[in-house]
Order: structure tokens, then sequence, then C-alpha cells
């Protein structure tokens, strides 16, 4: 599903702009990084998508759809977003009751919700906490709940705010495959994130807010050449900063395949 | 990122802000005593038009608190004046009717004299609680004998209120973006109560631990007095005021009583 | 300064121990960075040095827990919390909201231990100085971002002068700029001759500043030693730990005869720029 913001303005309060003139188009099955200092717009931008948030100017379609025709919980048959905290979400007695409430409310019938929701289970490696207490887990794993319940929609498009934060080795590879796997669904992904270096080794493409503008919006590689001094750059750019490496590097793989080239000319 | 959160404190040097809290929280009990132990109906309002509200307006306050009682009276005011105006059984001078429904005196006199009551208690609670700072109330109070934890439960819960209505609405916009319904019919809205709801006492009861365990870590549980950084000083005139106060209080009470 | 002796421990209602075993020493003035997996046991470790374990959290308790020679069993919270403190994962729950202003939220602490009102602005202000908040001092509590409220958390313990500082994995809810700046302060610390033990997931920022480096794994430790060591094992990926991509980069570049098979694995960024500069020159 193409996404579309056309020069997006809104303000929380009339002194507090939180985007200014945002135009922005993410094609069909792309994955992207959204990143950005505090107050730059991630989440503003990121909540245009599903109608959470009504420009005061400019226009965002999804797909065909305006988001100011539909309302929010419509806009959830195409945008299923995870928001940064899983205890602003979580509501139900079993883990899978919780994954299944998605797909419930956008009315799904109760065989396809099954399903669904084995499969969300799977890929965020809970299947065997499908019986138990969401609020028993730990917050981590909370976090993986309630990405699983955004899986479980089965939207054309997903949204995911600061998704790694505080996960572990173990639950960063299951966030990894589960991301290839929507790529292989053509699902269009959104991601918010500080984390630079799983941004880097995972996804397409990089747009970066500053004060509610674009300030750099361009595929992963490109987008780090300039920033090799940036001390929050991912790790493999700023090593390939030191090294005065020209070409692409945002993987250990890809940095000594670089080196392995120059070391053998 | 966070703009601050309104708090009921309002900075100010009045003659109200210089009065020590007990004498505060003082007025706003004997408000509320003598506003409901008063035999005539209409005393809460006096106290309210004749003491509060330019003690308000003395303190440069008038206008929020005037408001702030509009915003939160309104619709129960509506409520107790329809209910009462025309369901009331002490109904008996009509003084409108339309075909079965009538509207009757002595209940809306009722209704007014509740509402009354509950205003004067609001208004001076209120009152108290935009001239005082949370911290010197807690002071005031534990200096008094009030045990540290029954003082942090009061006092933070003001506080902390407009964190658990920020937090209501993005619970409400989670739920939204999973295709939960908020508005139509009484069947939509009753199930969109437990999801709406669940997240929010679940969320205050995790936050109540971690907020205890950060509490201990500042010593919070340590027996014996506390000192304080901000003085709170009590002086001869606060103390002629609380025993005047509780002097008004305990009359309505008698007057109520007096056969 | 620290003494775990054979420390186990499980919840009540849990169905397997948090710890296991735990033997642990540490000196004064130590910088110990603990890693593992979500579940392996860093908050109950960071609990049971600050006597959360057995006085806030109940469960079985076998072994011994010492804090400066002393028992925790046989002190009471109030009494350990004179020598030792701890910063949360989550910078708004550790806001008392009973204050108005940062330097009021700063005293809060002095206060509960009686400290005589004169000797509080002193202390206060050491304290805002060394976390980076003496511009912020009025401002209230809520009117911080998360980085600056998780420093005000910091604060808030750094003024009542304990000698060991917990820190349970306070950057997990925080931007990069916000983590770092909490670290750094939390860096400084250091010359004061302050015991630190601070649990992590982001490796590269705390491989910087750990002289030791303790991973748990199930409740264990199971390794425990110079950070050039501990961080540089391949094994870490198993216990769940996020890999740091220079040692990543090097094993690769080992694997394919670039770089030296004696060398030391690196584990920051100039050590790693260093070794990868003489692969360049060594091939060139």
């Amino acid at each position: 599903m193409r996404i579309r913001l056309e020069d997006v303005h809104y303000a929380y309060r009339p002194d507090q702009p939180a985007l200014r003139g945002l135009t922005l188009v993410i094609e069909p099955g792309e994955q992207v990084a959204l990143a950005g200092p505090n107050g730059s717009g991630k989440s503003t931008l990121a909540r245009c998508l599903n109608g959470l948030v009504q420009p005061q100017q400019g226009q965002v379609w999804v797909g065909d759809w305006n988001t100011r025709t539909q309302p929010v919980f419509a806009m959830a048959q195409r945008v299923a977003y995870v928001f940064q905290n899983p205890d602003e979400q979580l509501c139900q007695r079993t883990v899978a009751d919780e994954v299944a409430f998605g797909p419930r409310q956008l009315g799904r019938p109760a065989a396809a919700c099954q399903a669904a929701v084995v499969e969300a289970l799977h890929w965020t490696g809970l299947s065997a906490q499908a019986r138990a207490h969401p609020y028993d887990l730990s917050l981590s794993d909370r976090k993986l709940v309630a990405v699983a319940s955004a899986l479980a929609m089965e939207a054309p498009s997903l949204v995911l705010d600061e998704p790694t934060a505080g996960l572990d080795g173990f639950q960063l590879r299951r966030l990894e495959r589960l991301l290839a796997e929507q790529r292989r669904r053509g699902v269009t992904v959104l991601v918010i994130t500080h984390d630079l270096d799983f941004a880097a080794e995972n996804l397409d493409r990089l747009v970066q807010l500053s004060a509610g503008r674009l300030v750099q919006d361009a595929p992963l590689p490109a987008a780090w050449i300039a920033a090799a001094e940036d001390p929050f750059a991912p790790q493999m750019v700023r090593l390939a900063g030191q090294l005065g490496l020209t070409g692409p590097a945002l993987t250990p793989k890809t940095l000594v395949a670089q080196l392995t080239s120059e070391a053998q000319p | 990122m966070d703009s601050g959160l309104p708090t009921l404190y309002r900075p100010g040097d009045s003659w109200l802000h210089r009065r020590h809290p007990l004498t505060k929280l003082a007025y706003a009990a004997s408000l509320a005593v003598a506003g409901f132990a008063a035999p005539w109906p209409a005393a809460a309002w006096f106290l309210l038009g004749a003491l509060t509200l330019p003690l308000a307006a003395w303190a440069r306050l008038a206008r929020p608190l005037g408001r702030a009682l509009l915003w939160s009276l309104a619709p129960l005011a509506a409520a107790l004046l329809i209910i009462h105006g025309l369901f009331n059984p002490a109904n008996h001078t009509i003084l409108a009717s339309w075909g079965e429904l009538t509207l009757g005196q002595e209940g809306l006199i009722y209704a007014l004299a509740t509402l009354g009551r509950l205003a004067g208690a609001l208004g001076a609670s209120l009152l108290c609680l935009y001239t005082t700072p949370p911290g010197d109330l807690m002071t005031a109070l534990q200096q008094r004998g009030l045990p540290a934890g029954l003082a942090y439960v009061l006092i933070s819960t003001l506080q902390l209120l407009p964190l658990m209505r920020r937090r209501a609405q993005a619970i409400l916009a989670a739920q939204q973006a999973r295709g939960l319904r908020l508005e139509g019919n009484l069947l939509i809205r009753a199930r969109a109560l437990l999801p709406a709801v669940i997240p929010l006492v679940v969320g205050a009861l995790l936050d109540v631990e971690e907020r205890a365990l950060a509490l201990e870590s500042r010593g919070f549980s340590r027996p014996g007095p506390r000192t304080s950084l901000q003085a709170v000083p009590d002086t001869a005139l606060d103390r002629s005021l609380r025993w005047a106060l509780a002097a008004g209080a305990l009359v309505t009470l008698v007057w109520r009583w007096w056969p | 300064m620290i003494e775990l002796e054979a420390l186990s421990f499980t919840y009540i209602g849990g169905n397997r121990p948090a710890l296991q075993a735990v033997s642990l020493s540490v000196a004064a003035g130590e910088f110990v960075v603990v890693l593992g997996a979500n579940g392996a046991g860093k908050t109950s470790l960071c609990h049971a040095l600050t006597g959360y374990i057995p006085h806030f959290y109940r469960g079985q308790l076998t072994g011994q827990a010492r804090l400066d020679g002393r028992n925790t069993q046989s002190l009471s919270l109030a009494e350990i919390v004179e020598v030792a403190g701890q910063v949360f994962q989550n910078p708004a729950n550790q806001i008392s909201g009973v204050r108005l202003t940062v330097s009021e939220e700063v005293a809060f602490g002095l206060e509960n231990l009686a400290v005589p009102a004169a000797a509080m602005p002193a202390r206060i202000k050491a304290a805002l100085a060394l976390t980076g908040l003496s511009a912020l001092a009025d401002r209230s509590p809520y009117a911080l971002s998360g980085g600056e409220q998780q420093r005000l958390a910091l604060a808030s313990v750094l003024v009542m002068q304990p000698r060991l500082l917990v820190l349970d994995e306070p950057t997990s809810m925080l931007d990069p700029q916000g983590a770092r700046d909490i670290l750094l302060a939390v860096a400084a610390l250091r010359q004061t001759g302050l015991t630190v033990v601070l649990a992590e997931h982001r490796l590269e920022l705390a491989a910087a500043l750990a002289s030791r480096v303790i991973v748990l794994a199930d409740g264990r430790i199971v390794r425990d030693g110079a950070p050039q060591e501990v961080l540089a094992d391949p094994a870490l990926e198993d216990y769940g730990l996020i890999p740091l991509r220079y040692t990543q980069a090097a094993r690769l570049a080992q694997a394919r005869g670039l770089w030296p098979a004696q060398a030391p694995m690196p584990v920051t960024l100039e050590s790693a720029a260093a070794g990868f500069r003489r692969v360049l020159r060594g091939a060139a």
C-alpha cells in the first residue's frame, strides 16, 4: 500500500508546530526508518498515517483512502500501529486474547482470527505464553505482545514506535526475522527508531526529521555517507569514517567486504 | 517534549498564600461542615459568596476558581435540578408544568441547596490547594503527626490526576488504532469501557510499585522526624483563625441540632 | 564493598529461581557493568545489592549479601539507603509527585534523612552540578525531557551521598542523547571513589566506562572479568547479548585471514579503527 503525505502542517498549539510542510511518499512494501531528535515530529508524522493526527494543512493518503474521510478505527484496517508503551493497550486476560483483540475489532471471522493469532505468536516467539496473563510478562515481552497484536491485524501497512527499546539480543533477532517476513509479504513498514545500528541492518530507507521538517530522505546506505562524524551514527558507519572508506558500510559484513576489496585491489 | 503538567497550585504572594497550610485546610473543612450542617438552605451559597469568592478575589484567583467550579459542577447541576425539580416526592408547590411533567419548588430548592453545599466545599478546598504548595501541605501535616505515607498518598494523588488524564487519552488512541469503536450506540460504548479502563487501572498499579521502589531509595520509610527545605511558618494569626473557624463550624452544628 | 555469597532467590509465586548461587565480590571504587538477556537476573541482582531483596520483595532467600561488611538481611531498608542508592529504568516513575521544582525534588531525600535545612542548599547545588541540571533548578520535574528526568533521579540519589550506586537499565527508555548524558554523568563519578554497578543493554557506552563486566544467564554469573576479555567473547550472543558490531567485524575479518589470529578483538571504536588501519597498512 502506497502511503503519501502531501505538504502536511500540524501544530499541537499555535506556538508549537510539529510538522512543517512535510511531503513524503512510501512505496508499497518499503521498510522505512524514521529518525530524528526528540521533538522533531516523528510521532506526529506516524500518527498522521492512521488519522490520530489530522493535518491542519495538507493531505495524507493510505492507498486510496484519505485520512480525513475515515475515522481512526476504520484506518486500522490499513494501518496497524504499535505504540511505544504496551501498557497503554493490554486489556485482555490472556496473551492469545490480547493478540486476537485487533482482528476481532476489525470484524475478521473467528477462524481467520485464530490463524492470525497463531502466526503472530510464532513470529514474536510468544507461542509458549499464549495462555499467560499479559501483565505477568516482563516489559520487553509485553512489547512483543503489542507487536504480535498488530501483526495479527494483517494490515497492508505497519507502524512501529521504538520497537527495539529495552529488547535483548534474542528479542532483537526475533524482530529482525519478523520484519523480514513482513517484507516477504509486501507489507509497508515504518519504524520510528533511535537504534540506527538496527535500522542500518534491517531497513531500506532513512527519513530524518528535524524541527518538523524533512532533512534527509535517502535509501540506506547512501544516507550515511555524510554522517560518519555523528556520534549517534551506526557503529559501522563511524568505523568506516575513521578508516576513510568511501563505499557503503552498514553492517560488519559489508564493511569487511569493502576492506577485502581495498586490501586486494 | 513534556510541556509540564498543570498543577493545582498557583504561585503568588497574597495574604492567603502566606497563611499556614493547616489554616487553609481548616477553612475548607469548616466551610464544608458549616455548609452541610446549617439548617438554612442557602447557607452554603452565602458562605461561598461572602467568604470564599471574596478571599479568592483578594488572592487574584477568583476567575480560575469560578471557572473550575463551573466546569466541574455544571453537568451535576443540570442533573440535580432536573431530577429533583421534576421528581422529588416532596414537590407540592407547582411552578410550571408540561403535560405530565411538573416542576416543583421544593425539589428545586433541595437541588439548589445540595448544589450549594457541594460548591461551597469544593470551592473552599480548591482555594486551599490553589494557594498551598503540595510540599508545604505535606510538611505541615507531617509536623502535626500524620504518618508520612498517608500524607504522601493524599498529596501525590492531586499531582498525579493530570498524569492519569493524559494516560487515559493515550490509551484511547491506542485502542482506537486497533479498531475499537468509541462512538455509536450504547452497546458499542459499553464494549469500549473495559479496553479503556483496564490499562488505566493496571498501569496505575504498576506505576505505584515502581514509585514505591523509588521512594524507598529516597529514604521515605525512614522512621523519625523529618526536616524541611522550606520553613512553613505558623503565626499567632493562623492559630487564632483556626480556633475561630473551628468555633464557627461548631456553632453551625449546635444550631442544627438545637431543639 | 559488596560481598555476595552463594546467593539464591526465588520470588514468591515464581517457578524458577531468579538468582542461583551467585557469588560476587566488588571492591570499593569499582565500576561494574552487568549484562544479560531479559529475565537473566540483572534486576534481581540490583535489588539484592540494595536490599530490596529481601526487604521489599519477599521470597526464598539462601546465602548472604553483605554491604560494607554488614548482612543486608539484618539491616533495615532505611539504613541501607544511607549507604546504597538505586536509579531505575523509568524516569517518570522516580519523580515523587509532591514537589514543584527540581531543587525541591532533590531535597526530598535530604528531608527524609533529617538533614538540617541549613546544610541542604549546598548539597543540592552540588548534586545538580554533578548531573548538569543547575540551569533547570526551578523547573517543574514534569517539564523535563526523559533524559533530564533520569538525571534528576540520579541527582536525587547522589545528594544523599551513597557509597554504592546501582543503576538498573537507566537508558532503556531514553533516546541516545539522554542515554549519553546520564552515562557521562555517572562516568564522572568514578573519580569520587563511588562504587558503581550498572545493568545495561547498550554495550558501546558501557564498555567504555567499565572496569569490570559480569554476564548473567538464568540467574547465574557466567562471565566475570575485564571488558577486553568478556566483551570480545563470541559466546555472548548465545547468552542473548546485543553484539558489538566492531567485534563482529573484526571476527569476520579474522575468518577471512585479514585480522591477525592472535590479535585481541576490539570492543571500542578506537581499538577497532586502530586494528583495521593496521590491516589496511599490512595489506598494502
